[in-house]
C-alpha cells in the first residue's frame, strides 16, 4: 500500500513541474519549415519582419515568408496565420539581420524580445543591413542553391567570427556603455559571373547608441576598431613607401594596453593606449627586396603612421559621439577598480574632455622574402 | 500402439515404506515398455534366485553384461550362499566389481535409482535391494560454447550430465573447499539439482536460504529454468534478470570464487549463480584474459551499449516530437527532409521499427541456423532497403532502431538484454506521450525499481548503492591484480 502510495504521489509530481503545455507543443516533423534567419524593417504602423525557412536538407531554395504586425509577436503571429503549409518553426534561429531603417528606430524591441521569447538565443548574431531592407537581403541574396542564411552562417565560420556582434554581447554592452559595435552588412553582387545573384558581404560596423543607429564604421577603419576591442581578424593593409610604391601586408594579430593617466587631483586625466600590431609583408609593386634594416624600418614607419590615423578617426568618432563603443571603460575598471568607482561619469561622457595619447607600435616581418 | 499404465486414471499410490519386492516394481513401472527384469541364479546350488531390473536405453549394456550379470552368474557360481543375507554380504563385500553400489531399503529409493540408469539387483525376502550406478555412457559430448564464446577462454562448456559438469567445475576448483550439495526437484521428474559454492568464500545464510528455497519447491517437473527461477528469486515479477547463467564452467568457478552460489541441473548446460548485481551480468570471462585497459574500455562501451540500448529510440522519438530545438539544425533539416514523404508519424515509425527487428530477432532465432541467417539478411537488407525506397519508414528510424537493437546485443547476457527490450518499449511509450519528460519519469520508475531489487541480500545495484566513493570506478575499471615478480 505504502509503494502504490508513493507511486500515485510520483505520478501526481508532474502537474507541480509547470510543463503542462508540452503537450500543445508536440509536433510531427514533417510538418515544419524551419526558420533559419529573421529579418526586422520598419512597416507603416508596426514593424515588417521576414523570415527564411526550409523544410529540408536538399536542393530546395528556402523560402521567404513576411508579415507585418504591431510588434515582433504580432508580426510572427500574422505571419503564422498566413502560412498554408508547414507550421513555421523558430526554434532553430540562427541569425537576425535588421534593415539600416529599422536599426536607427532602435533594436529595443528586438532586444527585449530576446530577453524573453524561447526562441530567440542570446548568442544569436544580429547583423546590420546598410542601404537596403533585411527583407531585400533575405529575399534576393542567394543563387537558388544557397541562400541568405547559408551566406551567415559561413560568415559566423569564417575568419569573422570573433568579431560578431551576438544579442547578448550587444544587450550587455548597451546596459554597461549605452553603446555598443553591430557588424554590418552589404548586399552586393556576387563573385560568380551572374550578374543578378547578390551576396552580403560585410561592410564594417555600425554603432548603436542607446539602441538605434547613430553612426557607421567604414570598411577602411573596421580593423581599427577591431583593434582597440582586441579583436583583429587577420586582414591586409595597403601601403605606400618612401618610392611611392604599393606595398600590401597582412595584419595578423595585434592588441592594444591600455593605461589611465590620472591627474594631480586624483581625477582621470587622459588615457593611453599602446596598440601592437604584428604584420607581415605580402606583395611590394615590382620585385623589390625589403630585406635590409633600413627599408624595413621605413616600411614599418608607414605602417604605424597609417595604423595611427586609422585608429585616430575611429577614437575621434567615440569622442565626438560621446559614446565608448570601443568598451574602454569596462577595461580601464579592470586596471583601477577604487579608482574608476570614484569617477562621476561614464566614461563615454568623460572622452571629449580626456586627452589621449596613442602609441602605435608596429613589427613588421618579410619571412615570406625568398632571399 | 502405447500402453497405458492404469495409474494414468487415477492418482499416484503412496509407496513409502514399502518393501523392494519385483512385483512392486513391476506394478510401478507398468506400461513402461523399457522395463526390463531377468532372474539370475545365484551360486553353486543355484537354488537362490535374484531378480535384476533395469530401465533400457539409461543403462549401458556392456556395463550390465560384464560388470553385473558375468559376475553373478559366472564368477560367485563357486559360492555355496545359499543365504540371501550372506549373498548381499558377499556382493557388498566385492564379489561385484562395480564401482559404485548402494543398498536401498525403500521403493522410492530403488524407483529413482531406476530411472537414473541403474541397474538394481533385488533381494526380494530381505525387501531391499543393491543399486548398481551404470548409466549409459551415450551423452553430448563436451563442447565449445555456443553463446558465450571467448577467443583466449577455455573452450569447453556445460552438457546436459549433471556430473559431467559437477567434474568441469570440480577440474578447475581442485579443493575441498569446493562443496557439492545435491537435491531432487520435482515430484515426477525427480531432477537433480546440485548446489556448489566454496565454503570459506560463500555467506552460509545464503546458502541455507537457498537450500531451503529449494526444498521448498513444490513442482511437478523440472524440465526448464523458468520455474525454478521463478521460484527461488526474490522478485519473480521483474523483468530484470536476477540469477546469472553460463554455459562456461570457467566463468562458472569464477563467479564461485567471488563468493556466489552456483546451482547445476541434471538435463540443462548451463548454470545458475547467485547472489547478482546489476554489474555482473556486464562482466564478461575473456576480459581477465585481456590487458586491464582493453577490459576497461570494453565495460565503459558495455555500459555505454545499454544506454544507447534502453535510451537511444525514447531519446529520439522525444526529441523529434517535443524538443526538435535539441537537434543540430543541418541534422534536423536531414531528418525533415527524409520524413517528407513517410505517411507515419514519427512514435508509429518508430514502434512499427521495434516490432519489425523483434520479429526478425525471434524468427532469427526459431529458424536452423542457414534459413535464420537467410531470414536476418532478407529482413535487415531487402525489406529494410524496399522499406526506404517506398517511403515507409525514414532511414533515420532504421538506423536508430538498427543502432539500439545492436547496442543490446553487445551486452554479455541475453536476459538483460530481453529485459532492456522491454525497458526501451516503456521508455519509448513515456517519450511519445511526454517527450523527454516521460523518458526522464519512466527512467526514475526503472531505477527505483532497481534500486529496490534485492537478490539474496544483497543490492542489485551494487557497488553503486553502497554510497562509498570510487565505487563507479569500481564498477567500470578492472585494475590490474599487481602480485609480487619472482
Amino acid at each position: 500500500m505504502r509503494k502504490i502510495c508513493l507511486l500515485l504521489l510520483l505520478c501526481l509530481a508532474p502537474m507541480l513541474t509547470g510543463c503542462g503545455s508540452l503537450y500543445n507543443e508536440r509536433r510531427e516533423l514533417e510538418t515544419l519549415r524551419l526558420a533559419e534567419t529573421l529579418g526586422l524593417d520598419p512597416a507603416p504602423g508596426g514593424v515588417l519582419l521576414s523570415l527564411a525557412a526550409s523544410s529540408g536538407a536538399g536542393d530546395e531554395t528556402p523560402c521567404c515568408f513576411s508579415g507585418v504586425g504591431a510588434s515582433l509577436s504580432e508580426a510572427l503571429e500574422a505571419l503564422r496565420r498566413r502560412s498554408l503549409e508547414a507550421e513555421l518553426f523558430c526554434g532553430h534561429l540562427q541569425h537576425v539581420l535588421v534593415g539600416e531603417a529599422f536599426a536607427r528606430q532602435g533594436l529595443d524591441a528586438l532586444l527585449a524580445a530576446v530577453c524573453r521569447s524561447s526562441d530567440l538565443r542570446l548568442d544569436m548574431p544580429i547583423y546590420l543591413v546598410l542601404d537596403a531592407a533585411a527583407l531585400d537581403a533575405l529575399s534576393s541574396s542567394g543563387d537558388g542553391k544557397t541562400s541568405a542564411s547559408d551566406t551567415l552562417t559561413s560568415l559566423g565560420r569564417g575568419r569573422e567570427a570573433s568579431t560578431l556582434s551576438s544579442a547578448g554581447a550587444i544587450l550587455r554592452d548597451l546596459d554597461r556603455q549605452g553603446c555598443a559595435l553591430i557588424r554590418s552588412l552589404r548586399l552586393q553582387p556576387s563573385a560568380e559571373t551572374d550578374p543578378s545573384v547578390y551576396t552580403l558581404v560585410p561592410e564594417g560596423f555600425g554603432i548603436l547608441v542607446d539602441g538605434k543607429l547613430r553612426e557607421l564604421i567604414g570598411p577602411e577603419d573596421a580593423f581599427a576598431a577591431e583593434l582597440l576591442a582586441d579583436t583583429l581578424t587577420p586582414c591586409p593593409l595597403v601601403l605606400r613607401d618612401v618610392q611611392g610604391r604599393t606595398v600590401t601586408v597582412e595584419l595578423q594579430s595585434g592588441g592594444t594596453k591600455l593605461r589611465p593617466l590620472w591627474g594631480e587631483d586624483g581625477s582621470l586625466a587622459g588615457l593611453e593606449l599602446r596598440v601592437r600590431v604584428e604584420a607581415v609583408v605580402l606583395e611590394i609593386d615590382g620585385f623589390t627586396q625589403v630585406a635590409d634594416e633600413g627599408s624595413l624600418n621605413a616600411l614599418t614607419a608607414r605602417l604605424e603612421a597609417e595604423l595611427s590615423r586609422r585608429i585616430g578617426r575611429v577614437l575621434r568618432l567615440s569622442r565626438d559621439l560621446e559614446a565608448d563603443f570601443l568598451g574602454l571603460g569596462p577595461r580601464l575598471e579592470q586596471l583601477s577598480p577604487g579608482r574608476c568607482r570614484g569617477l562621476d561619469r561614464e566614461l563615454g561622457t568623460l572622452l571629449p574632455e580626456l586627452t589621449l595619447r596613442l602609441v602605435v607600435q608596429g613589427e613588421l616581418r618579410h619571412s615570406n622574402d625568398i632571399n | 500402439m502405447f500402453f497405458l499404465p492404469p495409474g494414468i486414471l487415477g492418482s499416484m499410490s503412496d509407496v513409502t515404506g514399502k518393501p523392494i519386492l519385483l512385483s512392486a516394481l513391476r506394478e510401478r513401472f507398468s506400461g513402461c515398455a523399457d522395463f526390463t527384469e531377468r532372474r539370475i541364479r545365484y551360486g553353486l546350488d543355484r537354488r537362490l534366485s535374484l531378480p535384476v531390473c533395469w530401465l533400457d536405453g539409461t543403462v549401458s549394456g556392456t556395463v550390465v553384461g560384464l560388470e553385473i550379470l558375468r559376475p553373478l552368474t559366472e564368477l560367485l557360481r563357486a559360492d555355496g550362499a545359499e543365504d540371501p543375507a550372506r549373498a548381499l554380504a558377499r556382493i557388498l563385500s566385492g564379489g561385484i566389481y562395480r564401482c559404485s553400489v548402494q543398498r536401498r531399503d525403500s521403493l522410492p529409493e530403488a524407483e529413482d535409482d531406476l530411472c537414473r540408469g541403474c541397474c538394481l539387483v533385488l533381494f526380494e525376502e530381505l525387501g531391499c535391494a543393491l543399486s548398481f550406478e551404470s548409466r549409459s555412457a551415450q551423452r553430448r559430448a563436451v563442447s565449445e560454447p555456443s553463446l558465450e564464446k571467448s577467443l583466449k577462454g577455455g573452450k569447453d562448456s556445460f552438457t546436459e550430465t549433471l556430473r559431467v559438469n559437477t567434474a568441469l567445475v570440480r577440474q578447475r576448483l581442485a579443493t575441498p573447499d569446493l562443496k557439492l550439495a545435491e537435491s531432487c526437484v520435482g515430484r515426477r521428474s525427480r531432477t537433480q539439482v546440485a548446489l556448489l559454492y566454496l565454503e570459506s568464500l560463500a555467506s552460509p545464510e545464503t546458502v541455507r536460504e537457498l537450500a531451503r528455497r529449494l526444498d521448498a519447491l513444490d513442482l511437478d517437473a523440472l524440465l526448464a529454468l523458468g520455474p525454478l527461477e521463478e521460484a527461488i528469486v526474490d522478485a519473480p515479477l521483474s523483468p530484470f534478470p536476477q540469477l546469472l547463467h553460463t554455459e562456461r564452467p570457467d566463468r562458472f568457478a569464477m563467479q564461485l570464487m567471488r563468493g556466489r552460489i552456483g546451482l547445476l541441473v541434471d538435463g540443462l548446460p548451463v548454470g545458475l549463480l547467485l547472489p547478482v548485481t546489476l554489474s555482473a551480468f556486464m562482466q564478461v570471462t575473456g576480459d581477465s584474459n585481456m590487458h586491464f585497459t582493453v577490459a576497461t574500455a570494453l565495460t565503459v562501451l558495455r555500459w555505454l551499449a545499454l544506454a544507447v540500448g534502453a535510451l537511444l529510440p525514447a531519446v529520439f522519438t522525444a526529441v523529434a516530437l517535443y524538443h526538435q530545438e535539441m537537434i543540430p539544425t543541418r541534422l534536423l533539416l536531414s531528418v525533415i527532409e527524409a520524413e517528407q514523404d513517410v505517411p507515419f508519424s514519427t512514435s508509429m515509425e518508430v514502434l512499427g521499427m521495434l516490432a519489425a527487428f523483434s520479429l526478425l530477432q525471434e524468427a532469427g532465432l526459431r529458424m536452423p541456423n542457414p534459413i535464420g541467417d537467410t531470414v536476418s539478411i532478407i529482413g535487415a537488407l531487402i525489406v529494410g532497403q524496399a522499406a526506404v525506397e517506398a517511403k515507409v519508414v525514414s532511414p533515420i528510424a532504421i538506423i536508430v532502431v538498427a543502432v539500439s537493437g545492436i547496442a543490446c546485443y553487445t551486452l554479455p547476457s541475453q536476459d538483460l538484454g530481453f529485459a532492456i527490450r522491454l525497458t526501451r518499449l516503456a521508455l519509448l511509450l513515456g517519450a511519445v506521450f511526454a517527450g523527454l519528460y516521460g523518458v526522464g519519469f519512466v527512467s526514475c520508475l526503472i531505477l527505483l525499481h532497481l534500486a529496490d531489487l534485492d537478490s539474496f541480500g544483497t543490492d542489485y545495484t551494487a557497488p553503486l548503492s553502497s554510497g562509498r566513493p570510487g565505487a563507479l570506478a569500481r564498477l567500470l575499471l578492472r585494475l590490474p591484480k599487481g602480485g609480487k615478480k619472482p
